[in-house]
Parts: structure tokens; sequence; C-alpha cells
């Protein structure tokens, strides 16, 4: 079973669509990492999924039911970016609510990782600092004990070693019970580390779906003469050339490099910045790995 | 009780306790001070031997009692009636600061993101917390609707004013009505809050639209349900009317020999002589004190009837508006 299918899933905000024919398919037991930049429709997409926004067009499956559903609702648990919580309430009144709202609730998952990130329970929601509120929003999604996690830039307001923390916990929960998690980030130096699947999102459009095994495999960052480029055209399927003075850098999608240019592996991050440059450019989910201009 | 709204009690608990301690403390004190307010007066009568012109002067109030201590009870002014107002205003106050918050206040603070991506769906959310609290508050309205009861009998007497069940204030403040609109308040409210997802203007869509309720009740609905299914009788100008004290006169009318209707009575100076010389008979229609409870129940069941429908339309609309 997929975590996640849409057909021709749009949502439009008055005359603005922020996700538009989105068909994509994400299998389960990945971490999937979405990126994009701002205003992409990352946010509205997990919106969707999550079952907060009801699409304009198309269609949606998480975990094979409908988003909202009492069967997806079982199973999905989600972490807004704007980390909402109670926060009049204190942290041990803000777990009894969320307890009483689902069926199962992991307590003892809950109290052991306050404990552990030493966030007082006695303490008021909103007098927690920005990273303990989004830590004690993640521990809450995963008591829950959920088969998808939808989390939308979790990251954002934690340290490095937060991060680095939630990151580990996160892959640890993975590894254990099977968990299919989805990770929107401006950080993709760090969804790297975790993500084995990429979903690239540019102006409400999937623009890259895929594997990230297979994305880095089939891709070279190609460095050489800038004069060269445009005969390079002729020899590989360029996804975005960056000139500078005589040298050109160019990421391509070649299994090697061609003669006079030399090429590297690319990271997950030179990846993303190279398509998020050239939003014509699209890895094609249901075609295999083909650009399209 | 199933365990979805144990839970969803609990929930409604640990998010809202100001509104669940609240609310029932509110009127429960304003009953209080309504009760202490009557036992007082009634009090003040017992000691003067006056309890007996309570009875004694039902129709035309404390003024032909003829003690003068009784004559020293009665004040003459429009307080009561102003406080039965106020008593009246209870239900609108607790829909405005505690009902349309309810879920205005979720959208204002973005927690309805993290309460509706929970277990629970919004309805089953909606339904489960909000239901209880209505269901608390039309009880402690109830209570307190009985303690205006009480209070209004003794503040009419000694406003001097007659008393009658009939009349809009002695009909609205009962047990029954006031949960009725305590109720109807509440689903309002929660329509309000619903619809328009900020709390300043969903409070004065709220007013808006609960005064607008008042009034069809009070011009149209409540003289529609009075005027249904009267008991008619035939009586002469002087004699055989129906109590003017505990029944409602619908309507009057004249009849002729042959059974034809003709309304309103000729400007003669006697109007009976005339009536007789023409053979004509003099009819009423009129609703005896029986059916008073009857049409408090009619009245009321309609308004909780919409208060059910505003619910189901506001959990339909969160339902498909969930968000955005």
């Amino acid at each position: 079973m997929n975590a996640i299918e849409t057909r021709g899933l749009g949502k439009r905000y008055r005359r603005t669509w922020a996700v538009r024919d989105c068909d994509l398919t994400v299998p389960a037991g990945q971490v999937t990492a979405l990126a994009g930049p701002n205003g992409a429709g990352k946010t509205t997409l997990l919106r969707i999924l999550v079952g907060l926004t009801a699409p304009t067009a198309g269609t949606a499956t998480v975990l094979g039911a409908a988003p909202g559903s009492p069967q997806a609702r079982a199973a999905v648990s989600a972490m807004d970016q704007t980390v909402p919580l109670y926060r009049h309430l204190r942290v041990a009144g803000q777990l009894a609510a969320a307890r009483a709202l689902n069926d199962p609730w992991d307590a003892d998952l809950a109290a052991q990782r306050l404990s552990a990130l030493g966030i007082p329970t006695s303490a008021r929601v909103g007098k927690l600092s920005g990273g303990q509120q989004a830590q004690l929003a993640l521990t809450m999604a995963l008591a829950r004990r959920p088969r998808l996690l939808l989390l939308d830039e979790p990251l954002a307001s934690l340290d490095p070693l937060a991060r680095q923390d939630v990151l580990g916990w996160l892959m640890t929960c993975v590894a254990e019970d099977g968990l299919s998690v989805v990770f929107s980030s401006h950080v993709i130096a760090e969804l790297e580390q975790i993500a084995s699947y990429l979903v690239v999102l540019s102006a409400g459009r999937i623009q890259v779906a895929a594997t990230v095994d297979s994305l880095l495999g089939t891709h070279l960052a190609l460095t050489g003469p800038a004069d060269g480029v445009d005969d390079l055209y002729d020899q590989v399927e360029i996804v975005t050339a960056q000139r500078a003075g005589r040298q050109a850098l160019v990421l391509a999608r070649t299994g090697a490099a061609p003669p006079g240019w030399a090429g590297r592996p690319v990271t997950m991050e030179e990846l993303v910045l190279g398509y998020l440059r050239e939003p014509a450019a699209r890895v094609v989910p249901g075609l295999g790995l083909e650009i399209v201009r | 009780m199933t365990a979805m709204t144990v839970r969803m009690t609990r929930a409604a608990w640990y998010k809202h306790r100001f509104s669940v301690v609240g609310i029932p403390a509110v009127f429960l004190l304003a009953a209080l001070a309504l009760f202490a307010d009557g036992v007082v007066q009634r009090h003040w009568l017992s000691v003067h031997h006056l309890n007996g012109c309570l009875v004694a002067n039902a129709d035309t109030g404390g003024s032909s009692c003829g003690s003068a201590a009784w004559v020293s009870f009665i004040q003459p002014s429009p307080m009561p009636n102003v406080i039965a107002v106020a008593v009246l205003a209870l239900p609108v106050l607790v829909g405005l600061f505690a009902g349309v918050p309810w879920v205005a206040r979720e959208f204002e603070s973005g927690a309805f993101r993290f309460t509706w991506t929970q277990g629970t769906s919004p309805r089953h959310w909606l339904l489960g917390t909000f239901g209880p609290l209505v269901l608390l508050a039309a009880v402690s309205a109830a209570i307190y609707g009985a303690a205006a009861y009480w209070w209004y009998q003794i503040a009419q007497w000694q406003d001097g004013t007659s008393i009658w069940s009939w009349r809009s204030s002695s009909f609205e403040l009962t047990p029954l009505s006031i949960a009725g609109w305590t109720v109807l308040a509440m689903a309002l409210a929660l329509l309000s809050g619903v619809l328009i997802r900020r709390a300043q203007p969903a409070m004065i869509a709220f007013i808006v639209t609960l005064g607008a309720c008042v009034y069809l009740s009070q011009t149209w609905l409540r003289p529609w349900l009075f005027s249904i299914g009267p008991a008619v009788k035939q009586v002469s100008t002087s004699a055989g009317w129906p109590s003017s004290v505990t029944t409602y006169t619908v309507q009057t009318w004249l009849q002729t020999p042959s059974g034809q209707r003709v309304s309103g009575l000729p400007a003669v100076n006697n109007v009976s002589a005339w009536i007789a010389q023409h053979h004509y008979t003099y009819w009423v229609a009129y609703q005896p004190h029986n059916h008073l409870i009857w049409l408090e129940l009619a009245r009321n069941g309609i308004l909780v009837t919409v208060a059910i429908l505003t619910v189901l339309g506001s959990v339909w609309w969160l339902r498909i508006r969930p968000a955005d």
C-alpha cells in the first residue's frame, strides 16, 4: 500500500492555484522529503493530506483512505508548521487533552520523551520556548502511534543539536515501527540525512518525485568550460547550467562525465536547488526519470 | 454513555474548564440572588401577617388589601421589570462569552490545526464537547428560571402590578423559557463562530441573529401560538367572561341569529340592550389556564428544534469547510 496517492489534485484560493495537477505516489515505509521554495504549495498539500483543507480538484488518499476519514485519522498524525497547541494550558493539561482526543495514546512514550527533553509538565505551554513547543507537538504526534507522520517544517524552530536529536528519534521510529514520514523543510542538507524519497514542489506542481538513491545515482555535477555548455546539451540531459566567468557548473542527468568535463556525485541540496532553478525541468514519476521541458 | 462521549467530555474539561465551571456558576449565583431577594420580601410580608394579601389581591395587585403595611410594601417602580429584562439577558451573555468563542477562538489561535487533526473528527469534537456544555447550560438555566419565576411573582406584587401568567415577561420568566432561550443562544453562538471564525465579528453576528429571533418570537410566534386551539364560549357584555387573571382572550365577536360573524361592538350607550334588540350573541375565544403549559412547551420546543437544526448546520458547515 502506498502512503500517499494523489491524482489531478488541485487547490485554488480565489484565482490562485496553490497546488495544481498533482499526481504523486509515495510508497509506504519511506521517509519522504518534501522540498520547495516558499509558496510552492507544500503546506497546502500537507493540509489536504491531513484533512484540514478540501481539494478543489482531484483526489487524494493516505494509506488507502480519504484524508480526514476515520481510517485516515486513526493512521495519520500531523504537525503543522504553526505548531498549534493550547497555549493557555499547562503541558500536563495539553497532554491530557490530546489523550482525550485520541485512542490509542501512548502516554508512556510522551512522558519519557518530555522527561528526556527536560520539559516540565507543570509549565504553561505558552511559556515554553519555540523549540520546546515544537518538541511537545512532535511528541504528541508520535504518541498517537501513527503509521504515517506528516511534518510541516518541524525543524524550523530547533537549534542544531535539537534537530539532530529529532532526526535521530524519527529514524528510530521508522526503523522500529515501520513508520512512514513525510517531512517538509527548507533545510535540505538535514533532509538528506534521513530521506529515502524526494518530492520537489514548485509553483504548486510536482517537479520531482523519486527515490533519493535513484536521483543521486543518475545525476552528476559537471564542471567545465563555459563555452562548452551549448555543445553539452547534445550529449547529456541538462537540468540547469550556471556560468561563472570561464567555468560552468552543470547539473546533468547522466551516469558519466562527457570528455572535457569533470563530474562528481551531487548532494541532495544541489539536486533540489538545480531543479528549483529550472522549473521547466521535471522528473515525471509515471515515465521514469525523464526530463520534460 | 459511550467511551467517545466520556473522552470528549474530558477534552472539554481540559480545554474549557473556565466555561464548564463558569456557566453553571453564573446561573446559580444569579438564582441565589433572586432567591435571597424573594425570601426577604416574603419574610417581610410574613412578619406583617400580609401573606393573605398575595392571594386575595392576585388580580389587582396589593392596592385593595387595605393594610397600611401592605400599602407601604407596594413601591410602584420600573425596577422589577428592569430586573426581569436583566434576568433574561443572562442566556444572551452566556452565549456571547462562552458559546461564540468555543469555535471562533480555535480558528483565531490556530489551535484548530491541532484539534481537528487528532483521532477525533471535528464533528465528533464539536458535538462531544459542545453538546454537554449546552446540556449543562440548559439545566443551570432551568434552575435559574425556577428562581426567576418565583421571584417575579412577588416582584410584581411589590410593583402593584396584577399577576397575569400570559404577560410576555411572565411567559418568558419560567424555567422552560429560560432554558429554551439558553439552548438557542448557545446554538446561534456556535453557528456564528463556525461561520465567521473570528470572535468579535461573530459576537456581533450572534447578537443580531439572536435579537432577530427574540423579535420574531415576541411579535409573531407567541401571538400565533396563543391563537391556536382556543376554547370558545358565549358570554354577555357583563357576565360569563372567562377569568381575566388566568386566561388569555384571543378574540371576541358578535354573531347574528343566522350564525354570521359581526366584528366590533357598536358605539352605543347600552351595548347589552343593543345586542338583545338585534338578537345577536356575544362570543369569546380564549386560552384557558391549563393550555399555558402546553403553549410554553410548544414555544420552547420550537426554540430547541431551531437550536438543534442550527447545531446540525454548524456541524455540516465545519465538515465541508474544516479550515479554509
